[in-house]
């Protein structure tokens, strides 16, 4: 098992396209991907729990993967968060 | 039959009904109802376990044709309906991928043996429901979203179609509008919306809102209320849907807000000339637009020019305030189009009454009672310059490019103006340092919609390089009448003496100080207006895209000589009805007398 700590940093935070990509990179690894925050941990391959995680700017999240490709999955979510979702 | 529904034999002619306008505009057309066909799905259970595997191959066959159709709805809408929407389609497209809904649906049918409609609908209900749950009114409004995706599932499991076929020109009513029942439709066909559910943030509201389509939500019932067999008036400004209104005088609202009804040929021929007067003075007529794809339309239909481009359109769709880079690649996209023509664009003119207010709510901004008199538009940017120099910088910078002005809203006092000119200025200063091109000439104008703006106009005027009269708040206020109140709104009237003498002081002082003057209210698109403001001096028409070709018929039909003197007689007269009455019959007289000059 991996885990990273992000913060969202984009000022528009998790919303409908950020969820997509987070959605779409995830899907791209073999391994279990989840996002954790506030205490609600969601899979990151479900478009409608990433969006119902409506992460604001500031939040704090933390990735969980589990699989063969843990720790590549964990590096691309959290290069994500840190590109601000290549929006600004 | 509901209660609304007999009021109309109490009323003869029309019953009228408050919703919300969630897309400006008035339209007036017979009604297409799109009944909400959610195939009624039982609770029903497979026979035995060896009909599972069976029953999941269906339920992936149906994914499969559901994502075949999206991705090809996604395709077409893009040329169709713009990048925002399709944008939400694939979003659904992600939806019908969706793992814990795949987890939840697989398991559901594997382990009690249900069907896959049951199976499908219980989950994605959960989902939705979780969406309606939230206290934040953006993912509420994702609900809807859920349940398109869920219904255009079921209707590919069961065999069953929600769309309508719209014979002519129709205002579509339904109980709720979903995003992916607009692929179906053609552009021309759909006059206006009306809808039971939805706010304006509906996702069809954000893009009835970029193609010009009136839309009014919020009416409870109204598939109930209103048949077929009926015509509607809606009216997208007010949030006001009349039913079986007089056709006649409805038919005359909407055309003189919208529609010239000129013929093909008359417009082909219109659109090359230019719009100079018999007596040959030359007048200026531009566009109002919001959106890139509105200005290829607007050229089309003669622009020579956006005398008015509402810069906040892109604080709708984003939700949140774009950096400079964002801004500037929108605000070129539109440049790009009208160029070499000139493009103005009113910085923000945001308030209570047009923005998401997770916006400005970090700024302190609380709901207001009366946003027309509240923190808006200048007031909002003087005291936030994080909200407005990344617009100004990003309009600078364009004018290294391209043609543009920069006019500023909602301005009450010449201090005001040199408040905001400052920032211009240390913008421009910056941009220098920093070694970023842009035209240290770019004119720099107000718009004047306050009366206090109208009276103080030979003030302000030999500080500013341009006016643009903004007349939708300037009645409003000069009247005293909200437009959005039924019961004062027929007090509304841009004939009215006091805004006349009003918009003549500020033609006046334009003129005294050499200044550029524009109009981009609503009165500069009505057509009885034109000869009336030419003679009064207006020098630029700035108007809905579609009213410019009757607009230049106008004007190319008139004599400036004429004009003046016939202002001039106008302005003496006190009556309201009288003025009216004057200024149609002077249209009419003009347009019935058109002649080979088009």
């Amino acid at each position: 098992m991996t885990e990273r700590d992000i913060e969202v940093i984009n000022k528009a935070g998790v919303h409908a396209r950020p969820s997509a990509l987070i959605v779409k990179t995830a899907s791209k690894f073999d391994a279990e991907v989840f996002l954790v925050c506030e205490g609600t941990e969601v899979n990151a391959k479900s478009i409608m729990s990433v969006m119902m995680l409506a992460a604001a700017q500031g939040s704090l999240v933390k990735i969980r993967t589990e699989g063969s490709d843990e720790v590549e999955a964990a590096q691309a979510i959290a290069d994500l968060f840190a590109s601000k979702f290549n929006e600004e | 039959m509901s209660a609304e529904r007999k009021n109309k034999s109490l009323s003869p002619g029309s019953v009228q009904i408050h919703g919300l306008g969630a897309a400006d505009g008035l339209a007036y057309g017979p009604v297409v109802i799109m009944h909400a066909v959610s195939p009624e799905i039982q609770e029903e259970k497979l026979a035995n376990d060896g009909q599972v595997a069976g029953e999941i191959e269906r339920l992936a066959r149906a994914l499969d044709v559901t994502r075949e159709q999206l991705n090809q709805l996604i395709q077409e809408s893009k040329s169709k309906f713009g990048k925002e929407y399709s944008a939400i389609l694939e979003s659904h497209f992600l939806m019908l991928e969706d793992q814990e809904m795949m987890k939840a649906t697989t398991k559901l049918i594997q382990k009690d043996l249900y069907k896959a409609e049951w199976a499908f609908s219980c989950v994605m209900d959960k989902f939705k429901n979780r969406f309606l749950k939230s206290p934040n009114e953006y993912l509420r409004e994702r609900a809807v979203d859920v349940e398109d995706v869920k219904k255009r599932l079921l209707d590919n499991l069961v065999g069953r179609k929600r769309s309508v076929t719209l014979s002519e020109p129709s205002i579509l009513v339904a109980d709720t509008i979903r995003p992916s029942d607009m692929a179906h439709l053609e552009r021309s066909k759909i006059l206006g919306f009306v809808s039971e559910a939805g706010s304006k943030l509906s996702h069809f509201a954000i893009v009835a809102r970029s193609l010009n389509i009136p839309a009014v939500v919020g009416i409870a019932n109204i598939t109930g209320i209103v048949s077929e067999s009926d015509h509607v008036l809606i009216d997208g400004y007010h949030g006001l849907v009349t039913i079986n209104p007089d056709k006649k005088e409805s038919e005359k609202i909407v055309r003189r807000a919208q529609v010239a009804a000129l013929s093909p040929a008359e417009l082909s021929k219109l659109l090359v000339l230019p719009a100079d007067t018999r007596d040959g003075q030359s007048i200026i007529i531009s566009a109002n637009v919001e959106l890139p794809e509105e200005i290829d339309n607007a050229i089309q239909l003669g622009a020579r020019g956006i005398g008015l481009y509402r810069t906040e359109y892109i604080l709708f769709t984003k939700r949140e305030l774009p950096d400079e880079e964002k801004q500037y690649l929108e605000y070129h996209e539109m440049a790009k189009r009208i160029h070499p023509h000139k493009i103005t664009f009113r910085t923000f003119d945001v308030g209570g009454d047009k923005i998401p207010l997770d916006i400005l709510s970090s700024k302190g901004y609380v709901h207001e009672e009366n946003p027309f008199l509240g923190w808006r538009a200048i007031r909002i940017a003087l005291e936030c310059p994080e909200f407005f120099v990344p617009q100004v910088r990003a309009i600078l910078r364009l004018s290294a490019e391209f043609n543009v002005e920069i006019m500023i809203p909602m301005i009450v006092s010449l201090d005001e103006w040199r408040e905001a000119k400052k920032i211009i200025e240390q913008c421009k200063a910056d941009l220098k340092k920093e070694g970023i091109a842009f035209n240290p000439k770019t004119p720099l104008g107000v718009m004047i919609e306050t009366p206090a703006a109208a009276i103080l106009a030979d003030i302000i005027a030999p500080e500013v390089d341009f006016f643009s009269v903004g007349t939708n708040d300037l009645v409003q206020y000069t009247l005293a009448v909200d437009r959005g109140n039924p019961k004062v709104s027929g007090l509304y009237n841009c004939f009215h003496p006091a805004v006349l003498h009003l918009l003549k002081r500020i033609f006046d002082a334009a003129h005294k100080h050499d200044i550029h003057v524009a109009m981009c209210g609503e009165m500069a698109s009505n057509p009885y207006a034109v000869f009336l403001l030419m003679g009064m001096g207006l020098q630029e028409f700035s108007s809905l895209p579609p009213t410019l070709p009757k607009i230049k018929q106008i004007i190319r039909n008139s004599s400036m000589k004429e004009a003046r003197v016939f202002a001039e007689s106008i302005l003496k007269i006190n009556h309201v009805v009288e003025i009216e009455k004057r200024v149609t019959e002077k249209t009419r007289e003009i347009l019935s007398a058109v002649s080979d000059r088009a």
